[in-house]
């Protein structure tokens, strides 16, 4: 099933768009008027409010009415591993994530569709059936990282890799050919244009990739319920710890906690989008 | 004089599809070569090859003496050929400002000779006071003199402009063309220029190389292109033409505007070619003058063009005064100034 949607996103892909015509690239005037905004704001508000509201405020009434037996020592020990976890998560993926983009993007052929290929499988495949992989080759190849952070980031990477790689290879794609060859006609080698040119150019599709990643790597729960070391617990570890025995007021701070932090790359997502939208 | 670029013999093949066939020329240092040919006759592609980011199958390039490709191998990579690059449209780095754009390929760029050189260039192209901009804060014109001044700033051997004007409007064209001309004359760069602008070739090469069909057909100064052309298909992409038949024996041919001097003999049934501007009323004609009947009239401002049908149905185009321009209806007589075309 999954191949055969990589092979039919790749037909259509294959006609590559690029930016056409002639002239200067100038900012969008963005314009707007109160008879489009208006349904569109009802419709935002609407999706705004179930999807934020309602978890919002009911967490928030857990966490107050248990605010008395909270260990706020511990939901502060699961804040900072939570984010530790996306931070190292998110700057794994981009590392591997960026070869394979600008591969992908710049260097038509087997060995890229290949790597493509490869990347988006993963994708395909339930977390679960990735981390019980990671599980056998911990426990055959590399015991002593086994229940390791390396290799719950290891989990991870495999797992977000494809949406990091989309977004980098989609900003490369963007930025114009010309550019790179004008770089080599300037005395400036293949690997050094990479470095001065095509990743400068592709930062905002870069940031979102590495959004994405810390994003989807604290909220993650079966790759982590697995590979994390035994006395780790995440953000989303702890509230499905509490919330299958229904103890809701023990769940209120971690949600309210996990809520918060990913409010803070999702920040910086819409940032991009805005600035992408204004280029 | 030596050669800053030659081709010899390239001929480049994409699958089956022969886009260069055979190209062979050369650029003197210090001069300015317009290679001349419609949309598609492959004069991008030349360019890549000469960069280097294309290997011609066959043939040879040679930049200042140094072969840097030769029969599909290529011996001197991109960034090492000293090779200065105006793309379509500038392509400036849009991360980065004006001077930074400038001063690119210099070595050690934060160095006080690099920042009085990259001073030095935007001087060359007047837009000293933008050095500060961002790309996008310009107009097409200025993209293009920022993009000049980054390609002259590593004083390559040659400098490749590709249809640099292409994107510009026809009023701003001319002014940034003579810009740009000016600037590559005082900096004594070496320019290929690739166009399909016979009056931009023309104007500011020193010499042209025409193609047509994948190959140079003729290369000269370009007042030898457009005055012996050497084939009708030159005649016809360098120049506006009016075409005639006739007989032509040795140095003479008579034709519907009456006999005129060949510049080359020519013997047989030929199409004679004359330009507009040769063509003119005749005051004070004579018997043998030509005579026509004017069916259409345009007016340009500085000049105009009648169109005159002859008693023989074959129509000529003349180029005149505009103050001189005959109402559409007027029976006119005609005269041809100096030498005719004639093709076989």
């Amino acid at each position: 099933m999954a191949l055969l949607l990589i092979v039919l996103e790749r037909h259509f892909r294959s006609r590559v768009t690029q930016r056409l015509g002639a002239g200067t690239a100038r900012s969008t005037v963005r314009r707007t008027t109160l008879t489009l905004v208006a349904p569109a704001l009802v419709v935002a508000l609407t999706s705004i409010g179930f999807g934020i509201g309602v978890p919002l405020v009911s967490s928030i009434r857990w966490t107050r009415e248990a605010s008395a037996t909270t260990d706020w020592s511990a939901v502060f020990t699961t804040i900072m591993s939570s984010f530790w976890i996306g931070f190292l998560t998110g700057l794994a993926t981009l590392l591997l994530a960026l070869p394979v983009g600008i591969l992908i993007a710049r260097f038509k052929g087997r060995l890229a569709d290949v790597t493509e290929g490869a990347v988006f499988v993963t994708h395909s495949l339930p977390g679960i059936v990735v981390a019980l992989s990671v599980v056998y080759l911990g426990i055959n190849l590399v015991r002593p990282l086994y229940q390791q952070v390396p290799l719950l980031v290891f989990g991870q990477v495999i797992i977000f890799l494809p949406l990091v790689v989309g977004a980098v290879r989609t900003s490369i794609e963007q930025s114009r050919l010309a550019l790179e060859d004008v770089s080599r006609s300037l005395g400036v080698s293949r690997m050094a244009t990479v470095f001065r040119v095509t990743i400068p150019l592709a930062i905002p599709g870069i940031a979102a990739g590495g959004a994405l990643a810390v994003l989807g790597a604290m909220k993650e729960l079966p790759t982590t319920l697995i590979l994390r070391p035994t006395e780790v617990e995440t953000l989303a570890t702890s509230i499905w710890k509490y919330s299958v025995v229904s103890d809701f007021g023990a769940v209120g701070p971690y949600a309210v906690s996990l809520m918060l932090l990913a409010a803070l790359p999702t920040a910086l997502l819409s940032h991009v989008a805005v600035v992408k939208v204004a280029r | 004089m030596t050669a800053a670029l030659e081709l010899i013999g390239v001929t480049h093949r994409f699958d089956d599809t022969v886009v260069l066939d055979n190209v062979s020329f050369q650029v003197e240092a210090g001069s300015i070569t317009a290679v001349l040919g419609p949309s598609g006759v492959g004069k991008t592609t030349l360019l890549r090859i000469i960069c280097g980011f294309e290997t011609p199958q066959q043939g040879r390039v040679v930049i200042n003496g140094r072969e840097v490709a030769r029969d599909g191998n290529s011996l001197v990579a991109a960034e090492h050929r000293g090779v200065g690059l105006v793309p379509q449209e500038g392509a400036l780095f849009p991360h980065l400002s004006v001077a930074n754009n400038v001063s690119f390929g210099l070595k050690q760029r934060r160095s006080g000779e690099s920042r009085a050189r990259t001073n030095h260039l935007l001087e060359l192209v007047g837009l000293a006071h933008c050095a500060d901009r961002r790309p996008e804060e310009l107009s097409g014109g200025m993209q293009q003199r920022v993009a000049l001044a980054r390609a002259l700033a590593p004083n390559p051997a040659i400098v490749l402009l590709d249809e640099p004007f292409a994107s510009l409007d026809a009023a701003l064209r001319a002014s940034v063309r003579a810009e740009v001309v000016d600037a590559l004359r005082r900096s004594k760069a070496t320019a290929l220029w690739v166009t399909h602008d016979q009056q931009e070739a023309l104007s500011c090469a020193d010499n042209v190389a025409v193609m047509l069909d994948r190959r140079v057909v003729q290369r000269g100064t370009p007042v030898d292109l457009y005055r012996s052309p050497a084939s009708q298909a030159v005649a016809e992409f360098v120049g506006e033409a009016v075409h005639l038949r006739g007989q032509a024996r040795g140095t003479t041919v008579s034709c519907a505007m009456g006999n005129l001097q060949l510049a080359r003999a020519a013997d047989g049934s030929v199409t004679v070619i004359v330009r507009p501007e040769q063509i003119e009323l005749d005051d004070s004609p004579t018997e043998t003058s030509p005579r026509g009947r004017v069916i259409a009239s345009r007016f340009y401002g500085h000049d105009g063009e009648i169109d005159v049908r002859l008693p023989n149905d074959e129509v000529v185009v003349a180029r005149l005064h505009a103050r001189l321009l005959p109402p559409i209806g007027t029976d006119v007589a005609l005269r041809v100034n100096g030498q005719a075309l004639a093709f076989a």
